[in-house]
């Protein structure tokens, strides 16, 4: 094109620009009439015209010009090259012509000295950043040209974790390592007292080696020098700004509420989720948006990432992100021990489901079941049966509401509830719904029949709500007819907080006088518990139960702290003990910690809480576990699990271990039938509760009431591990291996989420027959032993059907050393048939101390 | 219309009141050898002396940095400039201190434009280097990543050559450009300091817009 035509294209462009758009064709019809070439022309540049209108060129580019030439020389440091600016000054990359290595030299503006605030900020950045961590970049010096501070780092090459992030999301193994590294800086940081408030993937440098290294302690809240410091809200960035960024910022950041390290985990769980699915936590179209979203909805995205994540590593971010941050980390070490825990789980390669790797440990733990109650399914049991039935013989507590606005005292509610629940389960005159059942309908819209209809057609509900202003609180409690709605009773309480027990207690005598209980003084309620309590004890002891009860490894070991707080309070008050033992006993399931290393914990604790106070049922039963599965001291068992039962006939729990710890292994299955059913009438949401009763009905050689009760256990939740195991082993034995091969499919998917396995199991079935089946079989028991899941007792058994004999023995013999739950039915297991006549048997139960008979 | 937008900063023109460069006539005392030089050259350079332009550049890129570091350490934190404002203290300054008689005011922004032209693609270049660069060495910083992004609305090295390619065609309208775009120019005073009437330059706005942008589509 040349300038002539240019100007022949620019004005019939021009003008067709000026036109409204329907109008233009009709005129570039005219106007290039004998022109294709023309109208070809401008029709492109129109077109490009429409996207100029979006805004090009009209912001103005900017330009940078640094302070400091290159071989400017700051004292013993020369300017090499400019690097980057930023709101805080400018950084330069420089030689220590001391030292002679390379360095990054930040310099603030002079006109900020004068500032005091920001001087103050560049100082404490200083400060905060001089901590010696590699997770943390290093500050060498810091120093003064002319008038403008500067401080000298380490040079770091690499990118920032947003640069990274331009590419898409980063492999979940490159994810939990920088989130590692991350939670060891911060760590380090808040040991120190040094919260960072400012946490992004912007202020993360990941270097060519793969470090991830904290940057910018410009917001950093340092530990207050001085009094009136105390209780200082955020710091401030400047008028109308946040500190921190929306985003990352925590719920109580934004709300300006005090910050606390807990405020920096939840930025280092926004950006971990970051750095999983590539997007934003907490976006939205505006900052308003965002901000809306990080304090009322769930993480974008993580929902739909869910499915490709372990339970560890999703229970890790949502515990990150947590809106209230007691329910999160309460630290950066708890935090590094769950990334490494997800890790280490990621490197056996169960990485695909913790959540399966725990129903595996119930699986392998099947028949040694200790508080496993609340793990509840989701799905409801339909039973039909008939309404009206009164005087009351059952009842449910609802979760009681929190009313105090603040999430934070969740706790005290759902604490409230659970002793509501134990001290009128202990009255034993009717059956209380347990807690896992009853737990179900927290914040549900159900309606009170089709709830009542649910657990059994219960008789009765409480419901109330509980209220916490300063060191008081308030309760309210009704009961309601369920099928009537007609309300019997309702009250309201106020006390001190110190006071909870009491009012528990007053609370549980209302309630059974109305429904016309006859107490007799040895169930007099809240006679047992101490009178005088203290605030922090109740506090410190709610909190304890309230993690115990997420069933996390996180939570076990905050919930284990709480406890021990509790005890440092009032070393006199049995409670606390009663929560360590639990904890322990819980651990086994939940954190797969050894059983013989958990059981020994569980009994301490439980004796000492018996020494303080022998009338916890809870403790009876505890200790009675311990002494059935460590010891192997059946009738000292027998003694505790019986106490239990006295003290608490409506615990579900009690029940299932008596029945399922004790009963069965003795081959005492009818009593033990029996017991399980009581659990289950307790407990009729929990699919693990029927599932052990499965079990129990297999070691009892019931096959088709086994299959029944596993069946029940898959309708409330399909992917039970323990239901599927159950019923592969019950095929077995019924020789039914198609069958078997089919539940084996399911037990394997339900524990990986993948398949494998099974078209080789198949395989070997058809050309080898039952010892080709039990070949594999084996194979896959050593892979997953191979993997740490403590699977010898079941091992051994396969190994048996299989016709290795010293093997199988070998085994056992470990499986008893290890006190591995399933060599305790060693008696009963019917998969150790073809051993039975050997005299390595016998002296096998001997040391079990199980009775000689036959 | 947006701050930031071209036209915004024309009341910038008008200020009488400026204290940092009052601030500098005190510092300075008197007038630096080179800015006698620099007023000298744009006489020259106003006069029609094309070889002038070529030793203005540097002299007064110099006064610029030196203009910049001084807000630096006295007014602001960051060390970003639109052309806008660095022209506008720069002509103030200069002016002031030199009593020039400047028969056309114009006259000094156009040459300033392609100052700014000049020294956002050797920016550009430069920054765009870093990045590429083979060292990768790099301190991140709060908001460095900010900056380049508003840069990145128009990609200043693809511009570059596209400019020069429409002034081959019409170097009027490349003027029009260089101040609407480098300087801030709103289309009034582009208009003024072009000598053109405001219909005009508007009209050369778009088209070159349009131009530009299929020209710079084409290039990536």
């Amino acid at each position: 094109m040349d300038s002539a035509r240019w100007r022949q294209v620019k004005e019939v462009l021009h003008t067709a620009i000026e036109l409204e758009p329907v109008l233009r064709s009709r005129y570039l019809s005219q106007a290039c009439s004998s022109d294709p070439d023309l109208r070809a022309e401008v029709e492109s540049l129109l077109e490009a015209h429409e996207q100029v209108s979006s805004g090009f060129m009209e912001t103005l580019p900017v330009l940078q010009i640094p302070r400091l030439e290159t071989g400017a020389q700051l004292g013993p440091y020369k300017i090499v090259s400019f690097i980057a600016a930023g709101g805080m000054g400018e950084v330069y990359r420089a030689s220590d012509t001391r030292l002679s290595r390379d360095v990054a030299i930040k310099v603030l503006p002079g006109v900020f000295t004068s500032e005091a605030e920001r001087l103050r900020r560049f100082e404490q950045e200083a400060r905060a950043a001089a901590l010696n961590h590699p997770n943390i970049m290093a500050i060498f010096d810091i120093g003064n040209h002319q008038g403008s501070p500067f401080i000298v780092s380490e040079l770091l090459e690499g990118e920032s974790l947003r640069e990274c992030l331009e590419s898409g999301p980063l492999p979940i193994e490159r994810a939990l390592d920088y989130g590692l590294q991350l939670s060891r800086g911060l760590a380090a940081a808040h040991s120190k007292g040094i919260i960072h408030c400012d946490l992004k993937p912007e202020n993360i440098f990941i270097t060519s080696k793969g470090e991830a290294k904290i940057l910018d302690f410009g917001l950093a809240k340092l530990p207050s020098p001085s009094p009136s410091d105390f209780g200082a809200t955020s710091a401030e960035t400047g008028p109308g700004m946040f500190a921190g960024t929306v985003g990352y910022m925590s719920p109580e950041q934004l709300r300006a509420q005090r910050v606390d390290k807990r405020s920096d985990i939840f930025s280092l769980g926004a950006i971990l989720c970051e750095m999983l699915t590539g997007n934003k936590a907490f976006s939205g179209v505006s900052p308003a948006d965002s901000v809306s979203a990080t304090l009322n909805k769930e993480p974008n995205e993580l929902a739909r990432l869910g499915r490709d994540l372990s339970l560890g590593l999703a229970t890790l971010i949502e515990r990150c992100l947590e809106k209230e941050r007691d329910r999160r980390f309460q630290s950066a070490e708890e935090l590094t021990l769950a990334f490494e825990s997800v890790q280490a789980e990621c490197r056996q390669g169960v990485f695909l489901g913790s959540l399966q790797v725990w129903r595996l440990r119930i699986a392998v733990f099947a028949a040694c079941i200790i508080t496993l109650a609340f793990w509840a399914g989701w799905k409801v049991i339909r039973q039909k049966g008939d309404h009206q039935r009164v005087p009351i013989q059952s009842l449910v507590v609802l979760p009681l509401i929190n009313l105090s606005g603040d999430p934070n005292e969740e706790y005290l509610a759902d604490g409230m509830t659970d002793a509501l629940i134990a001290d009128l389960a202990k009255v034993g005159s009717f059956r209380v719904i347990s807690r896992t059942s009853a737990m179900h309908y927290k914040d549900t819209r159900k309606r009170l029949p089709e709830i009542a209809h649910e657990l059994n057609d219960v008789d009765a509900v409480i419901e109330g709500s509980v209220a916490r202003s300063g060191g008081r609180i308030r309760v309210t409690a009704q009961l309601i007819v369920a099928s009537t709605d007609q309300h019997l009773w309702s009250e309201n309480y106020e006390r001190k907080i110190g006071d909870i027990g009491a009012l528990q207690a007053e609370l549980a005598r209302t309630v059974t006088k109305q429904i016309a209980a006859a107490l007799t003084s040895q169930q007099e309620i809240g006679a047992t518990r101490p009178q005088h309590v203290s605030p922090e004890f109740e506090e410190l002891y709610l909190k304890g139960q309230y993690y115990l009860n997420q069933g996390t490894t996180d939570g076990i070991q905050l919930a284990l702290q709480y406890f021990k707080e509790a005890i440092e309070k009032e070393p006199d008050n049995a409670l606390g003990y009663v929560g360590i033992a639990q904890a322990h006993s819980q651990s086994i399931y939940v954190s797969g910690t050894l059983v013989r290393k958990a059981l020994p914990l569980v009994k301490a604790a439980a004796t000492k809480a018996l020494q303080l106070d022998d009338s916890l049922a809870e403790a009876h039963g505890l200790l009675a576990l311990a002494m059935a599965y460590y010891d192997r001291d059946w009738s000292g068992a027998e003694v505790e699990f019986q106490s239990a039962i006295r003290l608490n006939a409506g615990s579900s729990i009690i029940h299932l271990n008596y029945g399922n710890a004790f009963l069965t292994p003795l081959g005492r299955h009818k009593e033990a039938v029996v017991e399980l059913k009581k659990a289950v009438q307790l407990d009729p949401l929990s699919p693990v509760v029927y599932g052990i009763l499965g079990w129990d009905l297999f070691f009892a050689r019931q096959y088709d009431q086994a299959i029944e009760q596993y069946h029940k256990a898959l309708e409330l939740d399909p992917n039970l591990t323990l239901a599927h195991w159950g019923l592969m082993e019950v095929y077995e034995q019924k020789g039914s291996y198609s069958e078997a091969i089919s539940e084996f499919q399911q037990t394997v998917t339900s524990m990986t989420g993948r398949s494998q396995f099974i078209e080789s199991i198949r395989q070997s079935y058809a050309t080898a027959g039952v010892m080709g089946y039990w070949k594999r079989r084996q194979a896959w028991l050593e892979g997953l032993r191979k993997g740490g899941i403590s699977v010898t007792a079941e091992l051994a058994m396969a190994y048996a059907k299989g016709g290795k004999k010293d093997l199988a023995f070998d085994l056992l013999d470990e499986a008893d050393l290890e006190r591995q739950s399933r060599s305790n039915f060693l008696d009963v297991d019917p998969g150790l048939d073809s051993l039975r006549k050997d005299s390595r048997f016998a002296e096998l139960k001997r040391r079990l101390h199980l009775p000689i008979h036959s | 219309m947006a701050p930031g937008s071209p036209g915004s900063h024309f009341s910038s023109l008008c200020r009488s009141v400026f204290s940092p460069y009052n601030t500098i006539e005190r510092l300075n005392g008197m007038p630096s050898r080179a800015s006698t030089q620099i007023s000298d050259l744009l006489v020259e350079w106003s006069k029609g002396d094309s070889q002038a332009l070529e030793k203005l550049m540097p002299l007064v890129y110099n006064e610029l940095r030196h203009l910049a570091r001084f807000y630096l350490n006295h007014e602001r934190s960051d060390m970003t400039w639109q052309g806008t404002e660095l022209v506008h203290e720069t002509y103030l300054r200069l002016a002031k201190q030199h009593t020039l008689d400047w028969k056309n005011k114009g006259q000094f922004f156009a040459f300033a434009a392609q100052l700014m032209r000049r020294l956002l693609v050797d920016h550009a270049r430069n920054h765009g280097a870093n990045k590429r660069g083979g060292s990768k060495v790099k301190v991140p910083l709060d908001e460095a990543a900010h900056v380049a992004e508003s840069n990145r609305e128009v990609d200043i090295l693809a511009l570059d050559p596209a400019l020069d390619n429409l002034g081959s065609l019409d170097p009027r309208q490349a003027r029009i450009v260089e101040l609407r775009f480098f300087v801030g120019c709103s289309i009034e005073e582009t208009a003024e300091i072009l000598n053109l009437s405001s219909a005009t330059v508007k009209r050369e706005w778009v088209t070159a817009r349009a131009w530009l942008q299929r020209a710079i589509r084409k290039e990536s």
